[in-house]
C-alpha cells in the first residue's frame, strides 16, 4: 500500500501546522501574507496529491510554480463534486459527506471525501465558539436535524454532534428523523424543560425545518433563557415553500422568546470543512455579515470580469478553505453574495436565469431521455 | 408617453419613453407596464376589428404601407432606426453592435420587396403574372381579429408575425414579450405615420403575466398566434375557445452538419456567426454540430479534426466578441456558466473525450464532444461539436430530437448536398440551409414547416374547430 499523502513530509507538516494554528482560535486574525503563504503551500500539496485536480489545473495552464497569489488558484466548481471524488488518498477516506440533493433528486448529490476528520473538528469548534456562543460557554444544544447515526453522510449533523458533545451540558439532542420528520412533541418538551432549568440553549436547524415546525404547531411558545441563540442554515433550496428570512426570524423570535438579534445565520457547504457565520456579536451590534475563521476566505466575483467585485456589488461566491487540505481547497459555488466590510451578505443561489429566446436547449431534449441529471446544484445535509 | 386605451373602446399604441429609467416603465424593457383585464383585451380586439371594417386597402397598398416599416428601419439615417438602436440593446439585452445587425437583417425581411415575395410565394395569380395588381386570394378568407403572443427576447419576431396578419388584411393585437417591445411598438408608430388607416387595425400592448388574466377575452380572437416555451403555448391552447385557430411556434433547437472536408476557416467563421447571432437565442441558431468524416473515418483521426476545427470556431467566436460582442449576462447566468464550464473542464481532466474553449469573461464557449452523449453547454454563444462517422449517424442523432428539431445548417461538398438534405429531412429537419443563413431566414420561409400565411387563412369548407 502506498504511503498516505498526509504521511509524506509535506502533508504531515501542513497538517500539523494547520491543526496547531486552528487551535489558536480566531484571534489574532491572520495577515493576508500569512494566509497566502499557507494557501500556496496547500495548493502545491493538492496539486501533487490529487491527480484529477492537477490535470484540471494543467488544463488551465496553472501550476504551483505559476501561481503567486491564492486568488489565482483554480477553483473546482461544486457541480464537479457530483461526478468526481477529490481526495489525496482513496484508501484513507474516513467519511463521505453528501449534499442533500433536494434540488434535482438524489442522483445529483455531491460528495466530499474526507480523509481527516480531525481537521474538520479542529476547524469547526473554535469558530463555533467564537461566532455563535462567545458569551455562552456551556449551552444545551437542540438540533432540528437528524442524529448522525440516522444520517451518516450529513456533514451538518456530524458537525453539530461534535459541537454538542464538546459544549453541551445535559439535555438537548436531535429531533429530526429523515424518514418520519420532526418529532415536535419531544422537541417542544425538551425546550420547555431546558427553559425551566434556566441555562442557555442553542437551537440549530435548517430554515426548512424551522418552517415545518412553525407550521406544525403554530401556537406553541416558550421563553428561552437569556443567552440562548438560534442558528439557522440551509435555506429552502428545492423545497416547495419559501418564507422570507425576516418573516422566519420574526416567527422564531415570538416562538422562543428571543430578540431577533439572537438569531444568526450559518453558511456552510458539504464541500467545505469550515463554516461562515453571522457572528452573534455583530448581529447584536446591528450588522449581519457572514464571516469565516482566518483559515477560510471568500471571494465575491464580478460576473463580468471574474475578478473581485466591488464592495456592495453582487457577485459569485468562491471559497478557499485550508481545512480541506486532503481534498481541494478552492471551491467555486453557484451562490451569490455581496462583499461588505470584510465579509459578505449571502443572497443564496440564483434561480438559474431562464433561458432567453425561443431556442430550446439541446440538453433539455437530452434530459427527457435521461432521468439522471449530473448538473444538479448541491445542497448541504 | 404611454396612453391607456380610452374608455370609448378605441385604442392607441403603446409608445416608448425616452427615459427608460423612469419608474413608470417596466424595468426590463422600456414599455409601460399594464395590468389589463380581460375586458381591456376584449375591447382592444374589438377596436382593431372595427377599424378593419372601416377601410378597404388592396393588397399592393398593404404591401407598400407595411413595407415602409422595413424601409424606415433599414435606413440607418432615419430617426426611427437611430432611436431603435438607442433603445434596443437595453430592451433586448443585446450589445449595441448585435442590435444593429439584428435591426439590419430583420428590416430586410420587412421591405416591400420581401413582403411582395412572401405574398407571391403563396398567391401568385394570373393577374399578377400579366402585370396587373395583386388580388385577394380566392376561395379563402383571413381569420380576424388575431391575437399574437410574441416570444420573450428575440427582437423582431413579434413584428414579423404581425406583418403576416396585416398583410393578409387581418386586424391584429400584438403582445410582444418583454424583450421585443421596441421594434414592435416602433413598427406600429411608423405605420401610424405612413398609413394610419392600416395602423388603425393594429394594436400593440405588452403586459406581464400569463394567459390567465385575459383568457375570457380569447373568444373574441379568430386566431391566436403563440410563440414561447411549451408552458406558454400549452396555456394558450388550453384557454383558446374551439372557435379560435391556435397557431403555435413553440421552442425548437437547431443543429448543423459539416463534412470533414468542409471543416475549414470559412465554415468555422460561418458557424461562429450563426452561433453569435441573437446570442444564440433564436431557435434557428445551431447548438450542436456534427462533423461527418465519412465511412471508416471514426476514431482518433476524426476526433483530431473535430478538435482542430473546434479551436478554429473558438478563434472565430473570439474575433466576433471583439467586433460583435455578446450582450450582458445576468449574474445568475454567469454563475451557472462557470459551473458548466468547470464541469466540462473536469471531464477533460478525467480523460473523457472532451475539449473546451471558453471566453475569459464567459461570453462564449465551444465544446468538442466525443463522449457520444449530449453534454450541457452554457446558455448564450455556446456550441458543441461532435464527430459522426457517417451522415446517417448524424441524422440519427438529430432524429432523437423529435419534433423539437428546427433548422439544420449544412456544409458538405456540393454533389452531396441533395442527398444530405433529403436525409436530414427524413430525420425531421424543418429547414436545411447554409451555415451563414441559419439565423437569418427570409420573410417567405416556412416557419416550423408551415407557410407564413396559410395558417391564418380559412376556407369556407373548413370546420371551425381548434386546430393544433
Amino acid at each position: 500500500m502506498p504511503a498516505l499523502s498526509r504521511e509524506t513530509p509535506e502533508g504531515a507538516d501542513l497538517r500539523a501546522e494547520l491543526l496547531e494554528r486552528f487551535g489558536r482560535g480566531l484571534t489574532p486574525d491572520w495577515t493576508e501574507r500569512e494566509f497566502n503563504d499557507l494557501a500556496l503551500r496547500v495548493f502545491s500539496f493538492q496539486y501533487g496529491a490529487v491527480p484529477l485536480y492537477r490535470r484540471f489545473c494543467d488544463g488551465r495552464a496553472l501550476s504551483p510554480g505559476r501561481v503567486t497569489d491564492w486568488t489565482e488558484i483554480p477553483p473546482v466548481p461544486t457541480s464537479a463534486f457530483k461526478r468526481y471524488a477529490f481526495h489525496s488518498d482513496l484508501h484513507a477516506v474516513e467519511r463521505i459527506f453528501r449534499t442533500s440533493g433536494t434540488t434535482r433528486g438524489r442522483d445529483g448529490r455531491g460528495e466530499h471525501h474526507v480523509a481527516d476528520l480531525q481537521l474538520y473538528y479542529a476547524s469547526l469548534l473554535p469558530n463555533f465558539s467564537a461566532r455563535v456562543i462567545p458569551d455562552t460557554p456551556e449551552p444545551a444544544v437542540v438540533c432540528l436535524l437528524p442524529h448522525p447515526d440516522l444520517a451518516p453522510d450529513s456533514s451538518l449533523s456530524w458537525m453539530m454532534h461534535r459541537v454538542a458533545a464538546d459544549v453541551r451540558r445535559q439535555g438537548g439532542g436531535f429531533f429530526l428523523d429523515p424518514d418520519r420528520g420532526l418529532d415536535v412533541r419531544a422537541l417542544e418538551a425538551e425546550l420547555s424543560r431546558l427553559a425551566a432549568e434556566g441555562g442557555a440553549v442553542v437551537v440549530a436547524g435548517t430554515a426548512f425545518a424551522f418552517v415545518s415546525w412553525l407550521e406544525e404547531s403554530p401556537s406553541w411558545e416558550v421563553d428561552l433563557p437569556s443567552g440562548s441563540v438560534v442558528m439557522e442554515t440551509g435555506g429552502f433550496k428545492g423545497r416547495t415553500r419559501e418564507v422570507s428570512r425576516a418573516d422566519l426570524q420574526a416567527a422564531l423570535s415570538r416562538r422562543l422568546g428571543l430578540a431577533t438579534d439572537r438569531i444568526i445565520g450559518e453558511y456552510g457547504m458539504t464541500e467545505l470543512l469550515s463554516q461562515y457565520y453571522e457572528p452573534i456579536r455583530d448581529v447584536v451590534a446591528g450588522q449581519r455579515v457572514y464571516r469565516g475563521p482566518p483559515w477560510l476566505r471568500a471571494r465575491v466575483l464580478d460576473p463580468a470580469t471574474l475578478s473581485a467585485a466591488n464592495e456592495g456589488e453582487t457577485g459569485i461566491l468562491a471559497h478557499f478553505d485550508l481545512a480541506n487540505l486532503f481534498s481541494v481547497s478552492a471551491v467555486l459555488t453557484e451562490d451569490l453574495g455581496i462583499a461588505i466590510n470584510g465579509g459578505f451578505r449571502l443572497l443564496g443561489r440564483s434561480a438559474e436565469a431562464e433561458p432567453r429566446g425561443c431556442s430550446l436547449a439541446v440538453e433539455e431534449i437530452a434530459r427527457h431521455a435521461r432521468t439522471a441529471d449530473n448538473h444538479a446544484a448541491g445542497d448541504r445535509t | 408617453m404611454n396612453h391607456r386605451p380610452d374608455a370609448a373602446g378605441g385604442f392607441r399604441t403603446w409608445s416608448l419613453g425616452e427615459d427608460l429609467e423612469e419608474s413608470t416603465w417596466h424595468t426590463s424593457g422600456g414599455v409601460a407596464r399594464l395590468d389589463p383585464t380581460a375586458a381591456d383585451v376584449d375591447r382592444w380586439l374589438r377596436g382593431v376589428e372595427n377599424a378593419r371594417s372601416g377601410a378597404v386597402l388592396d393588397v399592393d397598398r398593404r404591401i407598400r404601407c407595411l413595407g415602409r416599416i422595413g424601409e424606415v428601419f433599414g435606413d440607418p439615417q432615419s430617426d426611427a432606426s437611430r432611436r431603435a438602436l438607442t433603445l434596443l440593446p437595453k430592451n433586448a439585452g443585446l450589445s449595441p453592435e448585435m442590435a444593429a445587425l439584428v435591426l439590419e437583417r430583420m428590416a430586410s425581411t420587412w421591405t416591400p420587396d420581401a413582403l411582395a415575395r412572401l405574398w407571391d410565394q403563396h398567391f401568385l395569380d394570373s393577374a399578377r403574372v400579366n402585370g396587373g395588381s395583386r388580388q385577394e386570394p380566392a376561395g379563402v378568407s383571413v381569420l380576424s381579429p388575431q391575437l399574437h403572443i410574441g416570444p420573450g427576447s428575440v427582437p423582431g419576431v413579434t413584428l414579423t408575425s404581425a406583418l403576416r396578419g396585416l398583410l393578409l388584411g387581418a386586424a391584429v393585437l400584438s403582445k410582444p414579450g418583454a424583450g421585443d417591445t421596441v421594434l414592435t411598438v416602433m413598427g406600429r408608430e411608423i405605420l401610424e405615420r405612413e398609413c394610419p388607416e392600416l395602423a388603425a387595425r393594429w394594436a400593440v400592448a405588452h403586459w406581464p403575466g400569463s394567459v390567465d388574466t385575459v383568457s375570457t377575452a380569447l373568444h373574441r380572437a379568430a386566431a391566436l398566434v403563440v410563440y414561447g416555451d411549451n408552458r406558454t403555448v400549452d396555456a394558450y391552447r388550453a384557454a383558446a375557445p374551439a372557435s379560435a385557430r391556435v397557431v403555435e411556434y413553440g421552442h425548437k433547437a437547431s443543429a448543423a452538419v459539416v463534412g470533414v472536408s468542409m471543416a475549414d476557416e470559412a465554415s468555422a467563421a460561418a458557424l461562429a456567426g450563426a452561433v453569435a447571432a441573437y446570442d444564440r437565442r433564436g431557435c434557428v441558431s445551431p447548438q450542436v454540430v456534427y462533423v461527418v468524416g465519412g465511412p471508416g473515418s471514426g476514431g482518433s483521426a476524426l476526433w483530431g479534426r473535430v478538435v482542430e476545427w473546434g479551436g478554429r470556431v473558438a478563434g472565430e467566436l473570439a474575433h466576433l466578441q471583439a467586433r460583435l460582442p455578446a450582450g450582458p449576462q445576468e449574474v445568475g447566468t454567469v454563475a451557472r456558466t462557470l459551473q458548466t464550464v468547470g464541469d466540462l473542464e473536469m471531464r477533460a481532466a478525467a480523460g473523457e473525450a472532451v475539449r473546451v474553449w471558453v471566453d475569459p469573461a464567459s461570453a462564449w464557449c465551444v465544446l468538442a464532444n466525443g463522449t457520444g452523449e449530449t453534454l450541457v453547454v452554457p446558455q448564450g454563444r455556446s456550441v458543441q461539436i461532435r464527430p459522426a462517422e457517417t451522415l446517417d449517424d448524424a441524422a440519427e442523432g438529430l432524429r432523437s430530437w423529435g419534433s423539437r428539431l428546427q433548422s439544420v445548417g449544412l456544409a458538405v461538398e456540393g454533389a452531396q448536398r441533395p442527398h444530405a438534405a433529403a436525409r436530414l429531412k427524413t430525420a425531421g429537419a424543418l429547414r436545411v440551409t447554409t451555415l451563414e443563413e441559419m439565423p437569418w431566414p427570409p420573410a417567405w420561409w416556412r416557419h416550423d414547416g408551415a407557410g407564413g400565411l396559410e395558417p391564418l387563412l380559412v376556407a369556407p369548407s373548413d370546420h371551425w374547430v381548434n386546430v393544433r
